[in-house]
């Protein structure tokens, strides 16, 4: 710990500081502009400097702190250069605050007040201002050059926090500028529109477009994907007016993505419903509750057990999560109770659980900074988890990358090594890079020996993968794979990060296992920066499997089949509970489609749109008797309801989130719901009440939360109280336990305390190309939008991602004769959609892709509903389709 | 059909300019052989190809650069503001950046300054068997890419001796000789060397600092047009010294020609095993900028960023290209290295001053007889350089002034003349040595003018990064435009002297620091010139127009 002298003062700075961090630290506001307590220091303002050692001159924002230095940070010479460095830059500034959208937040009008300004001696300069011309092509903010101050703020930020380089300071001389790709509007560079700059601008240069102060904020998470950034809603009466990271997230320290930070239009739109809704005479019409109600009680009376299904909402707080799947089994009696995991990563939990003993991902984000290697499969994080993402993208500033996927994502680009295999030759690929590691000897023996079992059979299958027919079905040259796998087992630690790329495939759970495979045979568990992250989709999708919204387990993960665990459950539910698992989403469907199902209700899914093959599934929700769905908007699914019931939404509720590293946060209520809206949990209480049920006598969501605790020993240190700061990770047995950060650090959850190998063949996909269907679609999303419903609702995410197209290569294109932009048909063996091509080599050549964001062109309408047997999860990931100018017959 | 927003597209979706940039960009960068480099370096590329495009295609068009950034795994956004940062290069499209004005022709128009590299006079510096022994010697008098030549000269001798030492010893003959570096700051070559031998690292740089972009120098050109083996030996033994197997020449971009000369004489002396069995030599050619004259700027144009300056510490022979130790030497520091381990140190710590020891090159310009590159042993006057090696003043011309030390120097007033040429003894008199450019001004140049060509040069190689440099140049233009006018006044020099203040105490670099002293020692030296342009809105040499139109 260095010790130093400011202005005759002893300050014991920290190792590595700056004078101007040490200085800061203990209060004493050296004037500075280009500093950013986040960012690397710049240099450019020069406002800061100090004299040392009652020497020269030095900028304390570079000026690395020594021992027994002695800084004076207000002599005759510091004051002139730091008075004529203000006034310099003041001279190129239009000082029209009063029309500033910064005015009153600007840094440089608060370090020319402390300064201080003298207008003559100001006036002396001339006026260097440019003339340079607005940029106002994103929908979220304004960029005004001749506000800029050129403190490089936003160019470091763009660098270091998001990690996508979209910015740099372009020029030289008086011409110097910051510039956007090739100096262009903003929106046609590489810009993600996250806004992170824009935060960081100290001046009127980057500003939002609509700065309306908040009367007060209320910390919660965000509503859109797993990574669970916390966020500071700004409320102003019962509107929320803007939108901040929470500086001590733990995930996101402050960061947000584009629709954390932009995308909450929703909540206050007018689309929201605000009124109960019943089916008659074929259209929905307004209803009151009691009549609502009454009815739902009413016909789910007579549908008690197997013809009863449920389908809870994975975003939805846990609480109610909770209790939607106690009510579907000790009111209704049925096991029938999932949830969208079932569309995405069911394959990790019956994956995982297998192998590792726990169906959750191994590690925390944060881990991601301490891994030597980052190998990422199946997953465009930058996209659909994009604060993980700009995570890992800052690993990739300093560790090698691979990524595995068929499409260049932009994770691809950065990544040291890119295996672009053919979609659905996983378990190949990743057994073949088994193959490798053990043929280079790369295994951690002593893992392996200690830790695991199963190891022989597992060798015995790895071997039965030969390279020349690994390379032929994977479309991966060997030396590519084997260099991948060399450089994952020799580079430790090292973290695998996959999502829906593995998941969503007849094969799905095979996949998970081949990745644990990876890990387990390089000894890359339990440690810090070594582990298996499952990029989970939704903000509590990693929630509502743990809260046993799932057919065959209870909360906390106790099995349905365990008679121990039943009766435990039951007895504090006061009923006997069901003992067969129960249906499936795809399977609630079909049986709905064949009659076997009486009443089916939907708390906030848009299952007729999500759900692999769309005519079947909204032929199934038609087919159902009677169908009620809860919803925050009219979702598709909703328009084909018998009952829709109006639900708060994320900013008008409490309880929590878990995200997708097993974090339990707390979401708190903003403002009232709109209109009659009430929360989901007092819904299904009222239902359950109006049924007669007992156990239902909820008035706050901490007593859900305290019953689940009690039910679930994974959850029983997880109370309200606990979770006002950073979360908890389960498992967490106790309230004096902190949670679990890391998984499997000494054992494994399996009855053996070791983890399993699994022997693995190859299955392929249920569908092949063929003639008619030559091409093979996957699937994926956008970063401005999430599914359907909320983002369509947030003007500036459509004008940044307005329609549906399919991205089809160049050669695809050419042998169509299709141009960029050509309205074409895409069909499958299932149905067709119209809409326009992008012609990209993102897109390996006979492959094509599609994000599945709006109900004009729902591309789950192409996609099958084939199932990986294990987890009954449908391949949507590959679906041979057709694409041809539309208007063009069946040649 | 509505597009998506970029941020939407994947990554490396190219538009359609892009698309239609790709193959001219392929063709180049197979010229370049860019898949012999590692990825680690392939953003160095940038500006070659760039050259490359230049020269085939007239300007770089829209596109190329997007194309070229993805091919180099570097974004857009900072390919491009490399490419707009040089001057070389001509942009598509691109109008913000209008040409600043050629400081050599103003300077020729002001002050005569005309670059004659040509002429050169080598005298005073006896080789131990009493033949001509400066590091011009040679020059005019043998092939300069011909091997053999030098050899037959005494070239490679030095090399030859320094491979039979170890690396320590070879550094202690550079101490004992005092050697001290000719690129600007004259810094001890041995300390530099020691510092980046002592670094441990597999991969160690040798750069040879040609970018000479001081107004009024081409010492550096005259050698390595006419000798580049001895900038080629003296970094091979800086190689050795120091530990690295890599030698790269960073030549200015104006100087393409001699780069062509030093390539083929590298190309030779590799052939025949002139340099010692593994190191090697590369030719960078520069974009056109000073201040990529900085070494760390040097570095950042290099790796394919704009060439603007980094902070240090750390220093480059810790940190320096692609994180290498790595060592930067002007070439004519280079040149003398072969002399010193030849002839041994003590002949080379006996020419020259105490002080700075050996020969002094300097490049002498403006108004004398014959402008040229005069070698003189350090300590010889100023006046003796006039007089003895540029054959006096031009015909009709008294001596006003001489400006030192480049854009960063000073004007010393004729008092001056008799002032040894040494680092610490033109210190003394307030104005740098530098890396050796003289110009002689004439008593018919207005010192008003002269600065305000200055000032301007000044404000148009400002890299821009920090706020005193980029706004100062401009203010001490603005200031100098004016005092050159019907609106002169007392204000104007008042604003130019705080402004170089406070450059000269917070710039982010050395040219911030040192951009506007040639203006303020100027208007020292000349005061009664400023202030009556000043008070009296007259111009003594007549040359300003200051009355109102
Ligand atoms: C703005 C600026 C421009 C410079 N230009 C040059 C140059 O053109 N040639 C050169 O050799 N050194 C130049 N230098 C000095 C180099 O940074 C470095 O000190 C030099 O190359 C070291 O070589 P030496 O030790 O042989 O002098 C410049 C320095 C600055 C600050
Ligand atoms: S736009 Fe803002 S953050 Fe970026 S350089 Fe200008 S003033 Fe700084
Ligand atoms: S909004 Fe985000 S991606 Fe866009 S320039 Fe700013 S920091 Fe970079
Ligand atoms: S990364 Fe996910 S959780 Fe974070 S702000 Fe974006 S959508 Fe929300
Ligand atoms: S002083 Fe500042 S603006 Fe000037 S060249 Fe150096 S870094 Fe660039
Ligand atoms: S804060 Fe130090 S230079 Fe700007």
């Amino acid at each position: 710990m260095p010790n130093l002298i400011i202005d005759g003062m002893p300050v014991a700075a920290a190792e590595g500081q700056t004078v101007l961090q040490a200085a800061l630290a203990v209060g004493l506001d050296i004037p500075h502009l280009c500093h950013h307590p986040d960012l690397p220091p710049g240099g450019h303002c020069r406002l800061c400097v100090v004299q040392v050692d009652d020497g020269p001159l030095s900028a304390s924002c570079q000026l690395a702190v020594r021992e027994g230095m002695s800084i004076a940070t207000d002599t005759g010479p510091v004051r002139e250069a730091r008075e004529a460095a203000l006034d310099l830059i003041l001279s190129a500034h239009p000082m029209q605050c009063l029309t500033c959208a910064s005015n009153h937040a600007c840094k440089l009008q608060q370090v020319a007040a402390q300064i201080g300004v003298d207008e003559a001696r100001l006036g002396r300069l001339r006026s260097l201002t440019n003339s340079a011309p607005k940029d106002e092509s994103n929908p979220f903010f304004l960029r005004d050059p001749q506000r800029c101050v050129l403190c490089g703020i936003c160019v470091r930020t763009c660098d270091e926090v998001q990690g996508r380089g979209a910015l740099a300071v372009g020029y030289s001389g008086a011409a110097t500028a910051v510039v956007a790709g090739s100096d262009v509007p903003i929106t046609e560079s590489i810009c993600e529109s996250c806004g992170e700059c824009v935060v960081r601008c100290p001046t009127g240069a980057l500003v939002h477009r609509e700065p309306r102060p908040p009367a007060r904020e209320v910390r919660t998470v965000c509503p859109y994907c797993g990574t669970g950034c916390s966020l500071l809603l700004g409320v102003r009466g019962d509107r929320v007016v803007s939108v901040r990271g929470e500086a001590d997230g733990p995930v996101n320290r402050g960061q947000l993505c584009v629709k954390g930070r932009y995308g909450m239009g929703f909540i206050n739109s007018d689309k929201r419903l605000i009124t109960p809704m019943i089916r008659r005479d074929g259209a929905l019409t307004p209803a009151t509750w009691d009549e609502a109600l009454d009815l739902v009680a009413h016909r789910f009376a007579a549908c008690h057990g197997t013809t009863f299904a449920c389908i809870g909402s994975a975003r939805c707080t846990n609480e109610e999560v909770y209790l939607t799947q106690k009510f579907a089994r000790a009111v209704m009696g049925s096991n029938n109770v999932d949830n969208c995991a079932r569309l995405c990563h069911a394959p990790t939990v019956t994956g995982l659980k297998q192998s590792l003993g726990t169906g959750g991902g191994t590690s925390p984000i944060a881990d991601i900074a301490k891994a030597s290697c980052v190998l990422v499969v199946g997953s465009n994080t930058t996209e659909a988890h994009p604060v993980v993402g700009a995570h890992i993208r800052r690993a990739a500033r300093r560790v090698p990358l691979i990524v595995v996927d068929p499409r260049e994502t932009d994770l691809a680009q950065r990544a040291r090594i890119h295996v672009r295999l053919r979609p659905g030759t996983d378990v190949p690929l990743l057994m073949g890079m088994a193959r490798a590691i053990l043929d280079a000897g790369l295994e951690k023996l002593t893992f392996i020996e200690e830790r695991t079992e199963g190891f022989l059979p597992f060798v015995q299958a790895v071997m039965a993968m030969d390279p020349a027919w690994v390379e032929e079905t994977t479309g991966v040259p060997w030396a590519t794979i084997a260099e991948a796998a060399r450089l994952y087992a020799a580079t430790a630690p090292a973290m695998i990060v996959y999502s829906l790329g593995i998941t969503e495939h007849t094969h799905g759970t095979d996949n998970v296992l081949a990745i644990a495979n990876l890990a387990l045979l390089t000894g890359n568990i339990g440690r810090p920066g070594a582990g298996v992250m499952p990029m989970r989709g939704q903000n509590n999708v990693q929630g509502a499997c743990d809260v046993g919204c799932v057919p065959d387990s209870l909360a906390g993960g106790l099995p349905v089949r365990d008679p121990a665990s039943r009766e435990a459950v039951g007895r504090r539910w006061g009923v006997d509970l069901p003992d067969t698992p129960g249906l499936t989403v795809m399977e609630m469907l079909d049986a709905a489609r064949s009659g076997s199902i009486g009443a089916l209700y939907i708390t906030g899914m848009d299952v007729a749109y999500s759900a692999a093959d769309t005519t079947r599934a909204q032929e199934a929700i038609r087919a159902a008797e009677f169908v009620v769905v809860q919803d925050i908007l009219l979702s598709g699914t909703a328009e084909l309801a018998d009952v829709v019931l109006p639900a708060a939404g994320f900013a008008e509720k409490d309880g929590t989130f878990t995200n997708l590293e097993r974090r339990v946060q707390r979401v708190r209520a903003a403002v009232p719901p709109p209109g009659q809206a009430r929360q989901d949990w007092q819904i299904v209480c009222d239902i359950a009440r109006r049924m007669g049920a007992g156990g239902f006598d909820f008035t706050d969501a901490s007593q859900i939360r305290d019953e689940m605790s009690e039910v679930a020993p994974a959850f029983a240190g997880i109370r309200f109280d606990r979770l006002a700061g950073d979360g908890i990770q389960w498992p967490c047995p106790s309230v004096e336990h902190p949670g679990t950060p890391r998984l499997h650090v000494d054992r494994f959850a399996t009855p053996s305390g070791k983890a399993r190998f699994a022997a693995l063949a190859y299955r392929p996909s249920a569908e092949a190309p063929d003639e008619s269907y030559p091409l093979v679609l996957t699937t994926g999303r956008s970063l401005y939008h999430f599914h359907l419903a909320m983002t369509a609702h947030v003007e500036g995410l459509m004008e940044l991602n307005p329609e549906e197209l399919v991205w089809v290569h160049p050669d695809d294109a050419v042998a169509r004769g299709v141009a960029d932009g050509d309205l074409v048909t895409v069909s499958s063996r299932r149905g067709s959609l119209n809409l326009h091509a992008w012609i990209t080599d993102a897109v390996s050549p006979g492959t094509a892709f599609m994000t599945f964001h709006f109900y004009e062109a729902p591309t789950n309408r192409l996609t099958q509903a084939a199932l990986d047997p294990v987890s009954k999860t449908p391949e949507f990931k590959v679906t041979a389709v057709q694409v041809r100018l539309a208007g063009d017959d069946d040649r | 059909m509505r597009r998506w927003a970029s941020g939407g597209r994947p990554a490396n979706d190219a538009g359609p300019l892009e698309r239609a940039a790709r193959p001219v960009v392929e063709a180049v960068l197979a010229e370049l052989r860019a898949d012999t480099l590692p990825r680690l370096e392939r953003p160095g590329l940038l500006m070659p190809a760039l050259a490359l495009l230049q020269r085939w295609h007239g300007s770089i068009a829209n596109g190329t650069i997007a194309a070229l950034a993805r091919s180099l795994g570097l974004p857009e956004s900072k390919a491009y503001a490399a490419a707009t940062f040089y001057s070389s290069f001509t942009l598509a499209g691109d109008a913000r950046k209008a040409r600043p004005p050629a400081l050599d022709a103003a300077l020729e128009s002001v002050m005569g300054a005309e670059r004659a590299p040509e002429a050169i006079r080598s005298w005073g510096i006896a080789a131990p068997d009493g033949r001509p022994g400066g590091a011009l010697a040679r020059c005019g008098s043998i092939r300069p890419e011909s091997v053999d030549d030098y050899r037959a000269a005494g070239g490679y001798a030095g090399l030859q001796a320094a491979l039979a030492m170890p690396a320590e010893a070879v550094v202690e003959v550079i101490r004992t000789a005092r050697l001290r570096g000719r690129g600007g700051a004259g810094f001890p070559t041995a300390a530099k060397w020691d510092h980046a031998r002592a670094v441990v690292a597999p991969d160690k740089v040798v750069i040879c600092n040609a970018a000479e972009g001081d107004p009024g120098a081409f010492a550096d050109l005259a050698i390595l047009q006419q000798d580049p083996h001895s900038v080629l030996e003296g970094m091979a033994i800086a190689g050795h010294a120091v530990g690295a197997a890599r030698g790269i020449v960073y030549i200015r971009s104006e100087y393409e020609d001699a780069g062509e000369t030093v390539r083929r004489a590298a190309r030779e002396a590799s052939d025949r095993g002139a340099l010692g069995s593994d190191f090697t030599v590369e030719v960078f050619n520069g974009g056109g900028r000073y201040v990529c004259g900085d070494e760390t700027a040097l570095l950042n144009s290099m790796e394919g960023a704009a060439g603007r300056p980094r902070l240090r510490p750390p220093l480059p022979t810790e940190h320096g290209l692609w994180g290498r130790p790595t060592v930067v030497d002007n070439v004519k520091t280079l040149a003398l290295v072969p002399l010193i381990m030849r002839h041994g140190s003590e002949w080379f710590a006996s020419k020259g001053t105490p002080a700075t020891t050996g020969p002094a090159i300097l490049a002498v310009s403006g108004f004398v007889r014959r402008p040229g590159v005069v070698e003189v042993p350090m300590g010889a006057t100023l006046r003796q350089v006039i007089d003895e090696g540029c054959g006096g003043m031009a015909d009709g011309a008294e001596l006003k002034a001489i400006q030192t030390g480049g854009p960063l120097g000073a004007f010393l007033p004729a008092d001056a003349v008799d002032t040894p040429i040494c680092f610490d003894a033109m210190k003394a008199a307030g104005s740098p040595l530098g890396s050796g450019g003289l110009i002689v001004v004439d008593h018919r140049t207005c010192m008003v003018a002269a600065s305000r060509a200055f000032a301007e040069f000044a404000a148009a190689e400002s890299c821009g990064h920090c706020a005193p440099c980029r706004l100062g140049t401009q203010q001490v233009v603005l200031a100098l435009r004016s005092l050159m006018g019907p609106g002169a006044c007392q204000a104007d020099l008042d604003l130019v002297v705080r402004m170089e203040a406070a450059m000269r105490s917070s710039s982010f670099c050395a040219y911030g620091r040192s951009a506007a002293s040639v203006v303020l020692s100027a208007m020292r030296a000349f005061a009664d010139e400023f202030a009556a342009h000043a008070v009296e809105r007259r111009c003594p040499a007549d040359w300003c127009s200051m009355e109102a139109m």
